[in-house]
């Protein structure tokens, strides 16, 4: 316990001074890269980490939209449906639809949960529109708006969804 | 453990703190780098020049442990309050089946007979359950302790 407290710490200093320095430290790598390896390489490899970079970045950015238009979408659906805790299970659907591939799955769960303990009928239109929800979240939003961040046309992203 | 797996296991335990900091490093360069864009935007003086890049990693770091707080404010007390409420259904719906078991006459129920060859101890079951949910708590509780100290202090 006391070791990992250390690395964690470890890392989140390190993590800052990489932040804070990260222009120099990248210019520094460059310089390195250029001096002592072919020029060819080091161009492919600058391109190729330049390109992954700027995908992460989209792919962040994407991903985060999204989880914040499921979330908005979600209290406006249990506002409607009068399902109870609204911000809660909002903020819950929000931050686990950040989550790739497990999505907003496990805040489904424990909404249900919770709605149960009120109201059973409730619990099961909660399930059931919180499924909706993400069908059509998967199915239309999604593509559209991380595949547009990472320029991927829609329909490869649906793809993408359906396949994994 | 032979030597190449202690070696190995040593290589991980080096390694470990740079694969965490990276990541971290990584998810954090993008709200840093919007907040930075925008951050100070039409001033041009050295000092506020200066102050930006420490003043973007700050802000993204509020934000992003922000987001984790404000959830957890949110979720824990409501989860924590319903499950209290499950328990103590549960644990008073079994008190009262014991009691109206020990009191009722059952010989005035439809399957009398096969009601007194039931025979459970409600108790019981409910000191077990007791049992089994402080068992379960101090196993949530240790779990999270190790899982936040096996991860990293944000």
């Amino acid at each position: 316990m006391a070791s990992s407290l250390i690395d964690g710490v470890v890392a989140f200093v390190f993590c800052i001074y990489v932040l804070a320095n990260k222009e120099t430290l990248a210019r520094q790598i460059g310089r390195l890269a250029r001096a002592w390896l072919p020029k060819k390489f080091t161009d492919t490899t600058s391109h190729i980490f330049a390109v992954c970079s700027d995908v992460f970045r989209q792919f962040i950015v994407g991903q985060t939209t999204e989880a914040g238009i499921l979330r908005t979408l979600c209290g406006i659906g249990m506002e409607i449906l009068r399902i109870p805790y609204v911000p809660m299970v909002g903020a819950l659907v929000g931050v686990t639809a950040l989550i790739p591939y497990v999505g907003a799955f496990p805040a489904s769960i424990l909404g249900a949960f919770m709605v149960l303990t009120v109201n059973p009928f409730k619990a099961l239109v909660f399930i059931i529109f919180l499924l909706v929800l993400q069908q059509v979240e998967g199915n239309l939003s999604y593509p559209k708006v991380a595949g547009a961040k990472i320029n991927l046309p829609a329909l490869w992203s649906e793809r993408k969804t359906t396949l994994f | 453990m032979s030597s190449i797996a202690l070696a190995i296991e040593w290589l991980i335990g080096l390694v470990k703190p740079l694969l965490i900091w990276s990541m971290l490093a990584m998810v954090l360069s993008v709200p840093m780098g919007y907040i930075e864009k925008h951050l100070f935007r039409k001033c041009s003086t050295t000092r506020k020049n200066k102050a930006r890049c420490p003043l973007a990693i700050l802000f993204s770091l509020i934000l992003v442990i922000g987001i984790f707080v404000g959830v957890a404010v949110l979720v824990v007390p409501e989860l924590m309050g319903t499950v209290s409420v499950v328990i103590s259904s549960v644990t008073g719906g079994l008190d009262q089946i014991a009691a109206f078991e020990s009191s009722a006459d059952l010989s005035a129920f439809p399957f009398a007979e096969q009601l007194k060859k039931l025979d459970i101890d409600w108790l019981a079951m409910k000191a077990q359950l007791e049992d089994w949910i402080q068992k379960i708590s101090s196993t949530l509780l240790d779990s999270t302790a190790s899982a936040l100290g096996d991860w990293h202090p944000l």
